[in-house]
């Protein structure tokens, strides 16, 4: 019996699930039912039934997606958003990278405290948010009155685009921060030592040594930034937890 | 290292951005006056008061509480079953069914909250309390399902083999042995769902009835329709409580691996 226990530690987890046989796969069933019952019943046959009926009515062809496109009005609200969410992914990268910079180099309170800032738009209210970002905006708000003392525009922000651009960056900001700071702190500031041991000047060497590093990092944070515009909230907060050395 | 002056300014002002609108809350929610005008003209407790007395306002967070008090427990259940049972798996069916039994967390939520509204509506689910909590409870169980399934992956099964094999019964082994372990992966999940769910607007805003507005809805309409500042005391309160849950369960977990890490040196 011990022996057995001791040879098993060892040995990979597929064969041992192999072992268990029939009985096991039931549980394995089982246990995934409910979750699988849930995405059928919640997603899948919803999400079907509005394709299906996409196609189907008033008659069965592809009239309605012709009507989506040729109406004029659907295409460029299309664009628009496009357009918005290439905007904030940009935005959101270049306030980012510092940002998740200076947490690859903070010491690790620092760190806590700017992975708690990061987190906030997370677990604050969406409704919360916007309504901050409203009596910021709106007629005779903050931001209105700095406007029109500072430069002179006499119309208020609420309800336009860059607004919305401003407000969503704030949002998705973690989806930034967290995919980059990831890729950051992977790299080796030694490398930008041997680079200005080597003659390079400072920005050269962040230029051409750990910008180039960088790259995928930027990309994936983009990217995210950029798909997840549509979605309203994820769950990094966990990631960020098992990322956090 | 020594870092440029510039950067420390960057990182502050990007702080800033994402903490200022988040503040702004708490003096508007004071305000004396009827109107979004900021700063207030003068200061009152008003629009708490009328948070606890407004009937409409009391529902509102009663029904929010009502759902997400069924939805959360269903959530948890089904996500750690279902967690559970993908770990079961070979790697490959793992990875593509965690990424599919989380998929509505990349569907905008507007798509699934028309599609679900769509068929409630002839299930006659539309308007209803049991609509809402299974709507929500969809929603939230991917949160669950990838804060357990990030637990169990670092898990190391040796230690159920070691329990068993020292004689405890497989319930015994999971009991004492396995829930423990992973019981912070749970209860992350549960928080999420339960944010996930109390926060939850356009499912909401699609399925309310009467007699069944949540207060996202509530705090939608007071905005849109009412103009209400009551929601500034609603949004407050928000914050405030959601933020003490997060913050309280990050703080016990910083504690809990310090307390590891200081037992294992």
């Amino acid at each position: 019996m011990t022996t057995t226990a001791v040879l098993e530690v060892g040995r990979p987890a597929r064969p041992r699930a192999a072992e268990r046989g029939t009985g096991s796969r039931t549980a394995t069933l089982l246990l995934l039912l409910p979750a699988v019952i849930a995405a059928l019943a919640l997603f899948v046959y919803p999400l079907g039934r509005i394709v299906v009926v996409s196609l189907t009515e008033p008659t069965v062809g592809l009239g309605n997606y012709v009507d989506l496109f040729t109406d004029g009005y659907t295409l460029r609200v299309l664009i628009r958003t496009l357009w918005v969410a290439l905007a904030v992914a940009v935005l959101d990268l270049l306030m980012a990278f510092p940002f998740a910079y200076a947490m690859t180099v903070c010491r690790p309170r620092t760190r806590a405290v700017l992975f708690t800032i990061v987190l906030i738009p997370f677990w604050t209210s969406a409704l919360a948010k916007n309504f901050g970002w409203m009596i910021l905006f709106q007629r005779g708000g903050l931001v209105d009155r700095f406007l029109q003392a500072t430069l002179g525009i006499d119309h208020p922000l609420l309800g336009t685009t860059p607004a919305v651009l401003i407000a969503m960056s704030q949002v998705l900001l973690p989806f930034a921060v967290l995919p980059l700071y990831a890729r950051l702190d992977q790299i080796d500031r030694r490398l930008l030592d041997a680079a200005q041991g080597l003659g390079a000047s400072r920005t050269r060497a962040f230029r051409q040594v750990y910008l180039p590093l960088s790259t995928p990092g930027l990309v994936a944070a983009g990217t995210l930034t950029f798909i997840s515009r549509s979605a309203s909230t994820s769950p990094p907060p966990c990631w960020a937890h098992r990322s956090r050395p | 290292m020594k870092q440029p002056p510039y950067l420390y300014i960057a990182v502050w002002a990007v702080a800033g951005f994402l903490t200022v609108p988040t503040l702004f809350l708490v003096p508007m929610s004071l305000s004396g006056g009827s109107t979004f005008q900021f700063p207030p003209p003068s200061w009152s407790l008003q629009w708490y008061r009328n948070l606890v007395e407004s009937s409409e306002w009391r529902d509102a967070v009663l029904v929010s509480l009502q759902v997400a008090a069924f939805a959360t427990p269903l959530a948890v259940v089904i996500g750690t079953c279902a967690a559970f049972g993908l770990m079961r798996l070979g790697r490959r069916l793992r990875i593509a069914g965690a990424a599919a039994l989380s998929a509505p967390l990349v569907i905008p939520n507007i798509l699934i909250a028309l599609a679900i509204y769509g068929t409630f509506l002839r299930l006659g689910l539309s308007g209803t309390l049991l609509g809402l909590v299974l709507g929500q409870t969809a929603l939230a169980i991917p949160f669950v399902l990838i804060a357990v399934l990030a637990r169990l992956q670092g898990y190391d099964r040796s230690y159920t083999t070691a329990a068993l094999s020292l004689g405890a019964s497989p319930a015994t082994a999971f009991r004492t042995v396995t829930f423990p372990l992973i019981l912070p992966g749970i209860v992350a999940g549960a928080v999420f769902a339960f944010v996930a769910s109390f926060d939850e607007l356009v499912i909401a805003l699609l399925l309310q009835g009467p007699g069944n507005v949540t207060l996202p809805v509530q705090m939608f309409n007071a905005v849109v329709e009412a103009a209400d500042p009551t929601i500034s005391a609603a949004s407050t309160v928000l914050v405030v409580v959601v933020s003490a849950v997060v913050l309280a369960v990050q703080i016990g977990w910083t504690r809990r691996s310090e307390q590891r890490s200081g037992d294992g040196a």
